[in-house]
């Protein structure tokens, strides 16, 4: 449809441009050319409203991320990392670097990768 | 002869044109000025609502294709999931694909008597069917994923559901050309949209088995029976007993970290004949359905069952609640739709965490001691454990 209304535009401007000469037909001239800016503002709006929908369909908007913590209360080691298919909330993955107590999955969660504005 | 009479009638409209709108100007241009204005009023009038049916209809369409991607991206996933983890040694994708047409008949409720257990029993039914179906297309799945692949089943059910139904109902508005029906379906559009998009997330968390939004119930169940002995009570519900200031509590919650619901009334049922009714309370935690512009994760505390399932266990809740007069509290967290079904939000896991204090506090403060309480988690445990 963006294309049709583009196609529109182009003729109407043609058009608009080749009765400039003759002052005659200069009120024609005024509305092909508001018609095909008409044309040209449809045409945009839909080609952006047809980009957005193909950005959304093929950008992921969350990151699924996990926490995990040394079991050990007085050990602080904590990090994150992307999602693994397996991991679930207290699974326990391998051995601290830091007191050498079990890492445990605390929690599991979705990021959003949307920039958000303040 | 013809020139003469095209001449008068130029004079004559000319006459018209200066006399009525005071223009004297070029009457080419006025003619068709006037023209234009009688083409585009006609224009207007006899053609309005088929330009806004046309309106509706490209909207239903662009709709329509996205309902489209998600189904068939939502199968693909399905697919591509099952010959991961199920290792089947066919191709899986035309079991699939029939299965997708899978549909349950809620009872018949004229006569309204004895339909809960009548609905019980057809809910149990799909259930088992939904279970052999996952184990047949995944035979070598571990046993721990294979409840994701009835929930991957479930939504992309769903998301196919959706989709031949707003094809139905736009085809029919095409064949029937019914205003009524077009402008209900887009009038509808944005909310089944908002319901395909919230599915289609359901079916990435399945698929990995991380948790979901409405996992926040069973989220608090587990941080509270974390680290303490647990057994399986009744079918896909586990139960841990511990002293917490000298009162006796029972946390329940679903079997995890699978995709499991399990049946929360009948393991409550049971504690509650198992202990002669002598139970001071029952906490129930749940997700529950924000309305727009609160936020989410919010914190709202209330009485009486707090589960979304469809009647069966909320029933067996009430009617031993009553038969030994036990007050059940509440607690929801708020979220949307949306948040229930796709990967839990930080502001649900932070709210799980003041949720456990607040179970802590009521125990203080409504049972005494030497008291026995029931405290519930309720919701889909997937990617949670205990």
């Amino acid at each position: 449809m963006s294309i049709v209304f583009s196609l529109a535009a182009f003729v109407l401007f043609t058009l608009g441009l080749t009765n400039l000469d003759t002052e005659a037909e200069a009120g024609f001239s005024i509305d092909y050319f508001l018609s095909g800016a008409v044309c040209l503002v449809l045409s945009f709006l839909l080609a952006f409203q047809h980009k957005k929908q193909l950005q959304y369909r093929l950008k992921p908007r969350f990151l699924s991320v996990v926490t995990v913590k040394c079991s050990n209360e007085n050990c602080n080691f904590k990090e994150e990392r992307e999602f693994k298919r397996g991991d679930y909330i207290f699974k326990e993955v391998g051995s601290c670097p830091k007191c050498n107590s079990p890492l445990v999955i605390v929690a599991i969660y979705a990021k959003s990768l949307k920039k958000r504005f303040t | 002869m013809f020139c003469n009479r095209v001449g008068r009638l130029r004079g004559g409209l000319k006459l018209i044109l200066v006399s009525f709108f005071m223009i004297n100007d070029s009457l080419d241009k006025y003619i068709l000025d006037v023209l234009f204005f009688v083409v585009f009023a006609l224009f207007i009038t006899l053609f309005n609502q088929r330009i806004q049916v046309w309106m509706w209809i490209r909207d239903a369409e662009g709709a329509l294709r996205r309902l489209h991607f998600l189904a068939s991206s939502a199968k693909d996933i399905t697919i591509k999931t099952v010959k991961e983890v199920g290792n089947p040694s066919f191709d899986p994708a035309p079991l699939i694909d029939d299965f997708l047409d899978f549909f349950f008949i809620e009872p018949v409720s004229l006569d309204p008597a004895g339909v809960i257990q009548r609905l019980e029993h057809i809910l149990n039914t799909r259930d088992k069917r939904i279970e052999a179906f996952a184990k047949k297309i995944a035979p070598n799945a571990d046993p721990m994923f294979l409840p994701n692949i009835e929930g991957l089943l479930e939504a992309t059910i769903v998301l196919n559901t959706l989709y031949r139904e707003i094809r139905h109902l736009l085809l029919l508005g095409k064949k029937t050309k019914s205003v009524v029906f077009l402008m209900q379906l887009q009038m509808f559009l944005p909310i089944i949209m908002r319901y395909a998009e919230a599915f289609f997330g359901a079916v990435d968390a399945f698929s990995g088995g991380k948790p979901i939004g409405d996992g926040v119930g069973a989220l608090v169940a587990a941080k509270l029976m974390r680290g303490k002995p647990h057994k399986e009570i009744v079918e896909k519900v586990v139960a841990s007993e511990f002293d917490f200031e000298g009162r006796r509590v029972v946390v329940i919650k679903a079997k995890g970290p699978g995709a499991e619901v399990g049946k929360p009334g009948e393991a409550i049922a049971r504690i509650v004949a198992q202990n002669s009714g002598a139970i001071a309370r029952i906490i129930m935690i749940d997700a529950a359905a924000k309305l727009e512009g609160e936020k989410t994760g919010r914190i709202a505390e209330g009485v009486g069952a707090a589960i979304g399932d469809p009647g069966p266990e909320k029933y067996k809740i009430e009617e031993i609640a009553v038969k030994y007069g036990i007050p059940i509290d509440a607690i929801a967290i708020k979220l949307s739709l949306e948040e229930a079904i796709t990967v839990m939000r930080k502001e649900i896991l932070e709210a799980a965490e003041k949720v456990v204090q607040r179970v802590l506090n009521i125990i203080k403060e409504r049972v005494r001691e030497g008291e026995t309480v029931i405290v519930a988690g309720i919701g889909n445990t997937i990617g949670i454990g205990q």
